[in-house]
């Protein structure tokens, strides 16, 4: 598999993976308007992963492949996303923070990918149109975390106990391999160093600013690139794969 | 999170350029900027707007039902207060 299929599809796996948690909140959330709010967010990286899938179809050597087979008819060792977009939603204070984290990441990994100077190819033009709804979904996060991290002091226990959870998970962002190293080498994604850079700036201050100190743990995950998950990936996929699994080719 | 602690925000929307805002409805925010990230969430997500105002409902002032015979009663018999009495020319008729 080439490299910009294998990352392409990692990116729709990370959007697919995290959207389908995020629409867990679908009818649960804290209030109705916020409740609406992660739903259009959810909905948001779905429709991402399909916009990143049916590029990847389009450029994947073997034929007749399309989003549904990528998000249907692949096992657990063939999906490549990060595991911090796999990890059960936890209380109001873990989903939001977990939503700040990566979309700080989405933004400047998308932002790198809007530059990559490949004519007449679309994958660019997809990037430029995530970085605008990962900008807005930033500034809503971004938000959330103050609320909550200044909020009470039951909300503020929460946020730092969410940080103490999904901290080590942030260090697979920079966790690079030869595919990451391929499209840093054609322009196409942020280098490791500039990324933990620009990341930790941000989620640093904001966090700083709303009195949680970052986690002293070393602990960091890895594997998600590889196709190696944590053990809620597992039941994640048969929940969103049971009726294609059942019924193959099924459609509405 | 419980709604009381949450103000009940007005919303408008203008739909298209040189359209005037108009009120779609309300919702729970804790402030402008959170009303705003809302406003965007519950009423454009099909592309229905492209501004957006939020006002605090209690910023709002309303007429009274029952100051309603004061009010508007006296316009009722001021039939000459619409321009129906006057002949437009033909060719000013759209």
């Amino acid at each position: 598999m080439n490299h910009l299929l294998k990352y392409t599809l990692r990116l729709g796996d990370n959007a697919l993976i995290l959207g389908q948690r995020m629409s867990e909140w679908c009818g649960h959330g804290p209030f109705l308007e916020e409740d609406i709010a992660m739903a259009n967010s959810a909905l948001d990286y779905v429709g991402r992963a399909r916009l990143l899938y049916t590029y990847a179809a389009s450029i994947d050597s073997v034929k007749g492949r399309d989003e549904d087979f990528y998000a249907f008819r692949r096992d657990e060792a063939e999906f490549e996303n990060l595991q911090i977009c796999e990890l059960p939603n936890g209380d109001y204070a873990f989903t939001i923070l977990r939503q700040f984290l990566f979309d700080h990441y989405c933004v400047l990994v998308y932002r790198a990918l809007s530059r990559f100077d490949k004519p007449s190819d679309q994958l660019p033009g997809l990037a430029a149109k995530i970085v605008k709804e990962s900008s807005f979904h930033l500034a809503r996060s971004t938000k959330w975390v103050q609320r909550l991290g200044l909020g009470t002091i039951e909300s503020n226990l929460r946020m730092k106990r969410a940080l103490e959870e999904l901290w080590g998970y942030t260090r697979e962002f920079f966790d690079y391999d030869e595919t990451d190293r391929s499209m840093v080498s054609i322009g196409a994604c942020p280098e490791k160093e500039k990324l933990r850079f620009d990341w930790s700036n941000l989620v640093e201050k904001v966090l700083f600013d709303v009195s949680l100190k970052l986690p002293e743990s070393k602990w960091e995950a890895n594997g998600g690139r590889q196709g190696v998950h944590t053990e809620h990936m597992g039941k994640l996929l048969a929940e969103m794969q049971v009726l294609q699994r059942r019924y193959p080719s099924l459609s509405w | 999170m419980n709604n009381d602690e949450l103000d009940l925000w007005e919303v408008f929307l203008r739909s298209a350029r040189g359209i005037e805002h108009k009120h779609v409805g309300s919702l729970h925010a804790a402030n402008a900027e959170h009303a705003m990230e809302s406003a965007r969430d519950v009423y454009t997500r099909r592309q229905e707007g492209i501004s957006i105002w939020v006002v605090r409902s209690k910023e709002i002032h309303a007429s009274q039902s029952e100051d309603s015979e004061m009010l508007f009663d006296p316009a009722e018999d001021k039939i000459y207060r619409h321009p129906t009495f006057y002949d437009v020319s033909e060719k000013l008729k759209l």
